[in-house]
């Protein structure tokens, strides 16, 4: 989809609401910079803190943490380790937009590590999530994320901050072919949970992956074989979401991972969502149940 | 006045609600707290990641097995297991098809890899992946 | 562990406990004889004091006896009246890993060892408790019989004392 059409297309919808949110994302992304960042996550496991160098150059973002170094940008994922890359492209994806359940609001100005600007995300009437841009390359310095109930949830913020691009960040010439991701269709994940709508599906590993997003969250959903562990999540004691029991749970400071289980598939969740949107997210999705003792001879008896 | 030890206790998780509110508002406003709360998350993270040593055998000739500890409430030990535990992943069996391994990394990568294509805050999004 | 809870056999304890009683001695020696041994010793006083044990915080019972275990060790190895290990038998620990050190370890974590073995002797304590064992602030007072806010700086001037170990190293 060309440009012209997105905005005309966006414009139609009548979904634009925040054009400087807009205008900021694509500054953003086109901002070079070195920084170190912290992120701290209150969990319902405990608080989950981690620091890393951050560097960002035409469009792509390297994260250097103590698992390893990861390249992110334009839908490619390059990770290299010790013993060689793993490199992931995306089919071509649809186009982003913000929901029109969030309100944009341009605050203040601001001088902390560098002269900076905020802007906050409001979902009704309480706070969502809060950015202080760098007044010069739109670059988010620090991100407060908030639950629905007010409390902060993830904090980001760069402690080194340093405005200059890195052009070798990685060398794509020496590159192996990617791991290509076709687009795919899931039979039983709906179009939309919560107010989050699925905007693409692809091929996975061993199933199908719908990814989600409000615009300013995303999670990505894997329709899986009901045999599947959830990548080891099914060791994890199960807990109670939103009423429904039966959900394996997992944090890291950036995001959040669910697994489990319905009578014919079994589904993991991962995203950056806040708690309350993954309660009306799951409420959403097909539930945790064991498959009923009567269909289960029903089946024996009749396949 | 600035948090000090107030710090600590804010990333172990004890300190009651409003404590943890008045800290909160004071990292939002203060540079030096933020600074000094970075470096103990990261050795905090460090300590809690450091290898879990095996009982050297024999230590405890009458005890058949050791096994790690059996809690509900957060452990270390217990989380460095569980995260072992992630990391080695297990084969998906897909129906009836050869079976494709999948760790959950490769699931976080994918996530990551589909949100990069949305426009700026690439940072924000690659932090999903950065410690798994 | 609630009141109404059975009282576990030291074999239990063996069983839940004897891993993180092993690392919790190895970070505070930093290295595995002495870590063995201290093991072994909690254990034996572990099954001598069950028969007098009465349903309360277990946790921060058996982690008292842990802690007496190892200052007693400390005294009888000689090293020093108080609990501070001298600095010679600190660099000793450090420079002389067994091979299963060796394989263990990285790199980071060695620095992280020797920064912990330099730290005095309460400090140490408080954060291995804390970040190693995982107990809470709580558990770790009932251990080492100091209030709470004691503990609370103790863990947090130990890592900051760590973190400058770290960068001057
Ligand atoms: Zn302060």
């Amino acid at each position: 989809m060309t440009l012209t059409a997105t905005l005309l297309l966006v414009t139609l919808i009548g979904t634009l609401p925040a054009p400087d949110l807009v205008d900021d994302l694509d500054q953003a992304g086109d901002a070079e910079f070195v920084g170190r960042q912290l992120v701290v996550c209150w969990t319902a496991d405990g608080v989950l803190a981690h620091v890393t160098d951050v560097e960002q150059s035409q469009g792509m973002t390297r994260v250097t943490g103590r698992d390893g170094s990861f390249v992110i940008g334009e839908g490619k994922m390059i990770e290299q380790y010790a013993g060689g890359v793993r490199y992931l492209e995306m089919a071509p994806t649809s186009e982003w937009r913000l929901w029109d359940g969030y309100a944009v609001q341009d605050g203040n100005s601001v001088t902390g590590l560098r002269e900076s600007r905020t802007v906050e995300v409001r979902q009704g009437s309480s706070l969502r999530a809060k950015f202080v841009l760098d007044a010069t390359t739109a670059a988010p310095l620090t991100t407060e994320v908030y639950q629905g109930n007010g409390s902060l949830y993830r904090y980001s913020t760069f402690l080194e901050f340093d405005a200059r691009g890195d052009d070798d960040m990685v060398d794509m010439d020496s590159m192996p072919e990617p791991d290509y991701r076709e687009t795919a269709s899931a039979a039983t994940v709906p179009q939309s949970a919560g107010h989050y709508w699925a905007a693409d599906s692809y091929v996975a590993p061993g199933g199908v992956q719908v990814f989600f997003t409000d615009g300013l969250f995303r999670f990505s959903v894997f329709e899986v074989s009901r045999k599947s562990d959830g990548g080891g999540l099914a060791k994890l004691g199960t807990v109670d979401i939103g009423g429904n029991g039966g959900y394996h749970r997992a944090y890291t400071p950036g995001a959040v991972s669910v697994f489990w289980r319905t009578p014919d598939l079994a589904y993991v969740l991962v995203g950056d969502l806040p708690p309350d949107h993954l309660v009306e997210v799951l409420a959403d999705l097909p539930t945790p149940s064991r498959p009923a003792l009567l269909k289960r001879a029903w089946r024996w008896a009749f396949g | 006045m600035h948090l000090e030890d107030r710090l600590s206790a804010y990333l172990d998780s004890e300190l009651d609600a409003t404590q943890q509110r008045q800290a909160e508002e004071h990292l939002v406003e203060c540079a030096e707290c933020r600074t000094e709360l970075s470096s103990v998350a990261e050795v905090r993270d460090q300590l809690r990641s450091l290898p879990v040593v095996e009982v050297r055998a024999g230590t405890f000739e009458d005890v058949a097995e050791v096994v790690p500890l059996r809690r509900a409430r957060f452990r270390p030990m217990a989380a460095a297991a569980a995260v072992a535990a992630l990391v080695v992943g297990v084969g998906f069996g897909v129906a009836g098809n050869q079976s494709v391994p999948l760790q959950l990394n490769q699931v976080v990568e994918q996530h990551v890899a589909r949100a990069s294509s949305d426009p700026g805050f690439n940072v924000l999004q690659v932090q999903a992946v950065a410690n798994r | 562990m609630a009141s109404n809870e059975a009282i576990p056999t030291w074999e239990q304890v063996a069983t839940d406990y004897g891993r993180v009683i092993y690392n919790f001695a190895y970070r505070l020696t930093g290295n595995r004889d002495d870590a063995s041994d201290l093991a072994q010793e909690v254990l034996v006083r572990v099954r001598r004091g069950l028969a007098t044990y009465r349903p309360g915080s277990f946790e921060g019972w058996l982690w008292r006896i842990t802690r007496n275990a190892f200052l007693d060790e400390v005294r009888r190895k000689q090293r020093r009246p108080t609990t501070e290990l001298p600095a010679e038998d600190r660099s000793a620990l450090v420079t002389s890993p067994t091979p299963d050190d060796v394989l263990a370890e990285t790199r980071l974590s060695d620095e992280m060892q020797a920064a912990l073995l330099n730290l005095p002797y309460e400090f140490r304590e408080a954060v291995v408790m804390c970040d190693v064992v995982g107990l809470t602030y709580q558990e770790i007072a009932d251990a080492a019989e100091v209030p709470v806010g004691t503990v609370r700086s103790r863990i947090h001037r130990g890592r900051l004392m760590l973190r400058d170990a770290l960068e001057a190293g």
